[in-house]
């Protein structure tokens, strides 16, 4: 069944909808591509740009709603369809074999061969010259992928999927973690890939980097479409401000901690060559630091090197006038810290084990002799089940089985059974419904009301102006800068990050 | 409603549809032989799956905590040869079995600091040293029989109260082995590890420690092991060992030991050790052939494994 198609549009939406365990991911959108445009999409972490790209893909089913891909109507996309119908995705992350040449990678799975059917190595790296020369490329096409810079793979990447003569193309995050001048060489090839007639959805959370290159610029916040905008018609304020929505968003309010007067935490240039720069900042108890920056800035660096998960070149800390520099993530924790990870799934939880086990595995420690105490365990773990509310049939349940944000209470409640003095969170809301957030919010609060140290690293710039007292701002592995009191807004932060930005860049 | 749900949760259960198989089997076999179903035959049966009974105790601890070892079976061999050679020398059976038993032990403790100090698969450590203990075991047997003479005959030809010591044996290190994974906290941390030794690291546990502490228990269980097949055998000759590794891992597989590591049970393990026993014991009473008792296995295991699969996938 085709219906009318307005002319110009290759891709269109239509009520499209998505729902994980406890999330309304993707909510009744509508959209639309135009033949040869760049058409951005931004938003936060969690906004729902990732569920976007893959229902386009067909990588994720909608629970509702349809996609068009030029006249022809989906409302169940696999990836195969998709690209057969002129789609093509570049993911984030490069998904290129290392030890094969540039050549052999661009023609993976369809290489170019010979009469004997053996592969025509000679006429692959012509045509792989050819592909590369359209677009003024000059990439060796005999060099082994390892050899590449990220910026060289990425191209690779897209390169590979304009082979495919594609209609439509699907970039995410191309440019997260490059620098200003490969950023300018990527966003030329995207611009040229457009004037070669191809649509571009660009998929990005760098404001500047869209303003410079959309066409138009669809806003996603909390899996709606907040708006669509032409170039022209909006400045870098009122993209923010859409973006971050504001008056909708403050749904929490800062609570007046009594913080001491003098600091207790004190990190002093604290560094790892490569990885992160000195940095040194000092924390009171009762205080609720945040650490701000793009991704790539050396926020979870900063976290790591902290706990012990790696070890400083140089540097120290100390809590109440002793040092606990920490070489291993277990003296950090006999110190009194806790981290709670970036991705709890991969090093924060036992998701094939039971409840209980998750709460008690890193405190383990702290009871003499070798037994484990089962009877006292489980009252333990009953009652932070209902400290905590979290939401499961019983202690002993499988946490994999659980919702996000009750497993992300399963890490807190793992964490508060050692009893630490230091919170480290490392974006403690990612992938959570906002209910289970708010109560994350209320914690946090009450730590903090307790004495207690936080240091609360977020992209969620609201979530950040919302909980913290003061904010540091980190770009490229160092601390740029920093807010205290009134001036800890979401704008503020924001503003601090992109300013930060404009001096690195002319530095 | 509360009850269906139960009984769903015990079909998704590999122990409990392990045990079922068990008593289909038997049942089976006992109306097509009446030799099969009597208390000798039964007897008979655990005293043959002792020594791979208590072998895979140690491997259901090393596959649980994310390892895995194809060394074992030289490693009894080793301590076998050890132990019989130092008896065939003179020795007496006291200091020539706390020998053997010690040699079990050391090469595990070997395995498990490489493992754990290098962070290399366990596979192809394992399969290196497997090859280096067997090598030890040719050197110290110099390829000959040596024979018990008679001495060392309590651990594997004896009874206690009618029941076969290598049967008593089995059934202590299983249930020492229970209670050590139950109750201590290394049991647990030996689950942590296995389930994700990331959040392990993290969350403060002494990887490396741990590790070699697992390949340590291993190590005993194996030198157990050693001793009672030596004494059984009355002999030891350099490849006496050759085929444990795979028959345990195979049991323990069987048995709902997830090969990924940090599921499964040593009840399992032992279910799945006894239903190996039992099938090629039901083979042999019905005369078939032992090539394709070697087919029968093999069937059983991918079963076993797809079951597992298809398990954990629905999870």
């Amino acid at each position: 069944m085709t219906e009318e198609v307005p002319a110009g549009i290759v891709l269109r939406t239509e009520g499209l909808s998505k729902s994980f365990p406890g999330v309304r991911a993707f909510d009744n959108v509508d959209f639309d591509l135009r033949a040869g445009e760049i058409h951005c999409v931004v938003g936060e972490n969690g906004a729902g740009k990732s569920t976007f790209i893959k229902l386009l893909s067909g990588v994720l089913t909608p629970d509702d709603g349809a996609v068009w891909i030029g006249p022809v109507r989906f409302s169940h996309l696999t990836p195969r369809l998709s690209q057969q119908h002129g789609v093509q995705t570049v993911y984030q992350e490069i998904e290129l074999a290392p030890s094969l040449s540039v050549a052999e990678n661009l023609f993976i799975g369809n290489e170019v061969t010979g009469p004997l059917g053996l592969i025509d190595y000679g006429e692959m790296e012509r045509r792989a010259r050819d592909l590369l020369g359209e677009f003024d490329l000059s990439i060796d096409v005999k060099a082994r992928n390892r050899q590449l810079s990220l910026v060289e793979q990425e191209i690779v990447q897209i390169v590979k999927a304009l082979s495919k003569r594609p209609k439509i193309l699907i970039l995410d995050e191309a440019t997260a973690s490059f620098s200003r001048k490969e950023i300018t060489r990527l966003l030329n090839l995207v611009q040229e890939i457009s004037r070669k007639g191809v649509s571009v959805l660009y998929i990005s959370h760098h404001i500047e980097e869209v303003l410079s290159i959309a066409d138009r610029i669809t806003v996603l916040r909390d899996g709606h479409k907040v708006g669509c905008f032409r170039r022209e018609e909006i400045t870098i304020e009122g993209l923010i401000a859409c973006i971050l929505g504001t008056e909708a968003r403050a749904f929490y309010r800062k609570s007046a901690h009594r913080i001491a007067n003098d600091a207790s935490l004190h990190v002093k240039g604290i560094a790892k060559d490569g990885m992160l720069h000195e940095v040194s900042f000092s924390v009171s108890a009762g205080e609720v630091l945040g650490i701000a920056g793009p991704i790539g800035a050396g926020k979870t660096e900063l976290a790591r090197l902290l706990f012990g998960l790696e070890k400083p070149d140089r540097g120290s800390v100390s809590y109440r006038g002793v040092e606990i520099t920490a070489h291993t993530p277990s003296q950090a924790i006999r110190s009194g810290m806790c981290l709670l990870t970036e991705n709890r799934r991969i090093d924060g939880l036992l998701l094939r084990r039971p409840l209980f086990e998750n709460v008690t595995f890193a405190g383990l420690w702290r009871t003499l002799g070798p037994f484990l105490g089962l009877r006292t365990e489980r009252s333990r773990v009953r009652s932070l089940i209902g400290q905590l509310d979290i939401k499961c049939t019983d202690h002993t349940q499988v946490v994999g089985k659980l919702s996000g944000g009750n497993q992300q209470k399963v890490v807190l409640a793992k964490w508060f059974s050692n009893a630490p003095d230091i919170y480290i969170f490392d974006e403690p809301t990612v992938g959570i419904d906002v209910g289970a957030k708010q109560e994350i919010y209320a914690l946090i609060s009450a730590l903090a009301d307790q004495g207690k140290i936080l240091l609360i690293i977020s992209s969620d710039l609201p979530e950040l102006a919302a909980l913290c007292s003061r904010v540091i701002v980190m770009k490229d592995r160092r601390l740029v800068g920093e807010l205290a009191g009134t001036d800890v807004t979401e704008a503020g932060i924001l503003r601090l990050i992109i300013e930060e930005k404009g001096e690195a860049a002319t530095a | 409603m509360t009850r269906s749900l139960a009984l769903r949760g015990l079909l998704r259960n590999q122990t409990f549809i392990l045990f079922l198989t068990l008593v289909a089997f038997i049942i089976i076999v006992s109306s097509l032989s009446s030799h099969f179903l009597t208390l000798s035959n039964l007897l008979n049966v655990l005293q043959q799956i002792a020594v791979v009974g208590i072998i895979t105790v140690g491997m259901t601890v090393v596959i649980l905590s994310g390892g895995l070892d194809i060394s074992v079976g030289t490693v009894i061999s080793l301590s076998a040869s050890v132990t019989a050679v130092m008896i065939g020398n003179g020795a007496s059976v006291a200091v020539a079995v706390i020998a053997g038993f010690a040699i079990a032990v050391v090469s595990q403790v070997v395995n498990g600091v490489i493992i754990s100090l290098t962070k290399c698969i366990p596979i192809i450590i394992t399969l290196g040293t497997m090859s280096i203990y067997q090598g030890f075991a040719l050197l110290v047997t110099g390829g000959y029989t040596h024979n018990l003479q008679g001495a060392f005959q309590f651990l594997g030809r004896s009874d206690v109260l009618y029941i076969p010591v290598p049967v008593l044996v089995l059934v202590a290190v299983n249930i020492l082995v229970f209670l050590l994974l139950k109750y201590l906290k290394f049991g647990r941390r030996v689950y942590v590890l296995g389930a994700n030794e990331n959040a392990a690291f993290v969350s403060g546990i002494n990887i490396i420690g741990n590790k070699i502490l697992v390949y340590t228990v291993h190590g005993v269980t194996a030198g157990i092991a050693a001793m009672v097949l030596v004494s059984r055998v009355g002999s030891a000759i350099a490849v006496m060992g050759t085929g444990y590794e795979l028959r345990s891992i195979a049991a323990a597989v069987i048995g709902g030991v997830s090969i990924m590591g940090g599921e499964g049970t040593i009840l399992g393990a032992f279910l799945g050790v006894v239903l190996l026993g039992l099938i090629s014991n039901a083979l042999n009473i019905l005369n078939v052939p032992s090539s394709f008792q070697n087919v029968a296995l093999g069937v059983v295991i991918v079963l076993a494994v797809i079951i597992s699969t298809m398990g954990s996938k629905r999870k």
